[in-house]
């Protein structure tokens, strides 16, 4: 069994190091679209499936997509996109309305490929663990029932993104997959002594 | 092995697009599969801009070029939401059924050492061939759903119709039950009622003949014989008997006319053939439904009837129409519960003839009123109503080319017209 669990020494430096990050991440997002974005503090947790099937229990008022990364630490991004404010965003960002339904796909993974590829490099940067994104993906809701995931254990870095001048919500949770969290535990000592 | 010129081969052989541009989008490489799907050569177009030359998504490049700039992080594109970001024309140009290419695009920043992007490569990968077999699965897809809908509307008409059927084959056997049974009492009914109307003859005679020999003893006979008739006479309560024996007899003979009247309105109800079309008259159909329904009227309602005069018979399914005004009439009937009115009107207008049914009774709620003649609907308890009384009513009426209208005031009451053509072709 590997050791997975982060230390508080080790949870300690990554929020720190995200929080640096997102901060800069935020700022490159402003002069892409021109809005003030307000950032959550970035929380770091351990997920069981449970967890992460809560996670992403389907909402109505919610899109939700789905970005795989490969590198020296792999996982998943997962957006959670909030339906309500997306006509503005979809404005912000110059599209002609009102969306159709491929438009409003488009948006969502746009929007999916910003935020995640924000948050990864905040990771990946500081931590100096390359990785790259994957084309990012719609998630519709299983149909067959409770998932069986083959894993017992992720890493989860979220950070919440909003907007100060409309209702808009986004929530970016980064996966790291088991073998990852290794590596990002010696690269977080690594850093720390 | 780590020559650039190999390299730089490599990225020109690659089969996939991969297009360079700088900042400000001009184009500064291209391979060979970009160039031969722009039909053109790489150094006629390096230099100039890849907005230029693209006009028409020019808006859509320029977006994810300056987010790569911008973001230093890779933007994507997928076929299913942008199928033909460039004009390229399909890879497949024989056996194809499509004419452009569908692309997915990812465009990557170059950056150099102090970690600043200098250019920016857009990928196309073709797709073409798992776009037009997902195109065509969707289809596909669509096509089954189609067909699954149209059969599940299918089966459920199926089963109204059935249930419908059912139904009716129901009422028309209670229809020939009711008839059999008719005609069983009628001949029985018959004698008893001859021979009691000849007892009732009879009997007028013996009373006659009795006081006869009465006042013929008290003139002729002795005392005695007086004294042992009034003794005999008392003994057997002759004047209770003289009196009572008639009216029993004529008791009788009304209750026996009363259950020949309903035998007689059973026969005419159930005419043997329920889809028997024959001239008949409205009015009479409606007396003789009233014959069989009218027991279910509480005593405190009152039926209100107005019938136009000279009503020619009409062509119709008489016993189907009864069937109609049972329905019509029981409704009713519920609708008013133990106090209340109901008006039965039949009239002519124009080329129809009309039968109302109104009542003083609750109502049907406005959204209710479209259901009312679909199968199974009904506000009935369980087991007073089956669902099925107007949905059957409804088809009789368009059997007859008719119609059948409500009009509805929730508290104030209900009333149904049926329209049946004069002029009725089969």
């Amino acid at each position: 069994m590997k050791n997975i669990l982060l230390t508080e020494d080790q949870r300690d430096a990554l929020q720190e190091m995200m929080n640096i990050s997102m901060g800069q991440a935020a700022k490159s997002l402003a002069q892409l679209i021109d809005v003030q974005i307000i950032l959550s503090i970035p929380t770091i947790n351990e997920a069981s499936p449970d967890d992460l099937i809560e996670i992403l229990n389907h909402s109505d008022d919610t899109w939700y997509a789905r970005q795989s990364f490969l590198g020296q630490i792999k996982g998943e991004v997962l957006s959670l996109i909030s339906k309500e404010g997306c006509d503005a965003m979809a404005e912000l960002m110059d599209y002609d309305k009102p969306l159709c339904d491929a438009q409003t796909q488009e948006l969502i993974l746009e929007l999916t490929n910003i935020l995640s590829g924000a948050c990864l490099s905040g990771l990946s940067n500081q931590l100096e663990l390359k990785s790259n994104l994957n084309m990012p993906t719609l998630l519709t809701p299983s149909t067959n029932g409770k998932p069986n995931y083959n894993w017992a254990t992720v890493l989860l870095v979220e950070v919440c993104f909003s907007i100060e001048s409309f209702s808009f919500n986004a929530r970016v949770v980064i996966c790291l997959e088991e073998n990852s969290i290794v590596s990002l535990k010696t690269s977080l000592d690594a850093l720390l002594s | 092995m780590h020559k650039p010129e190999l390299l730089e081969s490599l990225l020109r052989k690659l089969p996939m697009g991969a297009c360079m541009v700088d900042i400000e989008y001009r184009i500064v490489f291209l391979n060979d599969f970009f160039a031969d799907r722009m039909d053109c050569d790489e150094k006629d177009v390096l230099g100039k801009s890849l907005l230029e030359l693209f006009p028409e998504q020019a808006r859509f490049l320029k977006k994810k070029i300056n987010s790569v700039f911008i973001l230093k992080n890779e933007s994507f594109s997928y076929w299913e939401q942008r199928p033909h970001i460039f004009n390229f024309l399909s890879s497949r140009p024989v056996t194809g059924e499509e004419s452009l290419m569908f692309q997915n695009m990812e465009v990557l920043p170059l950056m150099d050492d102090s970690n600043e992007v200098l250019y920016a490569c857009i990928t196309i990968q073709d797709v073409t061939a798992q776009a037009s077999y997902y195109n065509d699965l969707s289809k596909v897809a669509d096509e089954l759903d189609l067909e699954h809908k149209a059969q599940a509307s299918l089966i459920s008409k199926l089963k109204n119709t059935q249930s419908q059927l059912v139904h009716s084959e129901k009422m028309a056997s209670i229809g020939q039950l009711a008839a059999g049974v008719a005609h069983e009492i009628n001949s029985p009914i018959g004698f008893v009622y001859s021979n009691i109307e000849i007892l009732q003859d009879y009997i007028g005679k013996l009373v006659k003949i009795t006081q006869f020999s009465d006042k013929l003893i008290d003139k002729i006979g002795q005392e005695i014989h007086q004294k042992l008739k009034k003794d005999f006479f008392e003994r057997h309560e002759f004047d209770y008997i003289k009196e009572d024996v008639v009216e029993l007899v004529d008791e009788s003979l009304d209750g026996v006319k009363r259950v020949k009247v309903i035998v007689e309105s059973l026969k005419e109800f159930s005419h043997a053939d329920a889809k028997h079309w024959a001239e008949s008259c409205l009015v009479e159909g409606i007396e003789s439904t009233l014959k069989i329904v009218s027991s279910q009227f509480d005593a405190n309602v009152t039926l209100h009837k107005e019938y136009e005069e000279g009503l020619t018979p009409i062509f119709c399914m008489g016993m189907q129409l009864n069937q109609v005004f049972m329905n019509l009439l029981v409704n009713a009937s519920h609708a008013v519960g133990d106090n209340g009115s109901i008006f039965i009107k039949v009239f002519s207008d124009g080329d129809y003839q009309k039968v109302s049914v109104r009542d003083t009774g609750v109502g049907i709620d406005a959204s209710n009123v479209s259901k009312i003649f679909d199968p199974f609907f009904t506000t009935k308890p369980v087991g007073r109503g089956t669902g099925l009384g107007l949905s059957l009513s409804y088809n009789i009426i368009k059997n007859h080319s008719g119609n059948i209208d409500v009009n509805s005031v929730v508290g104030e009451g209900t009333e149904f017209i049926v329209s049946i053509p004069v002029k009725n072709a089969i």
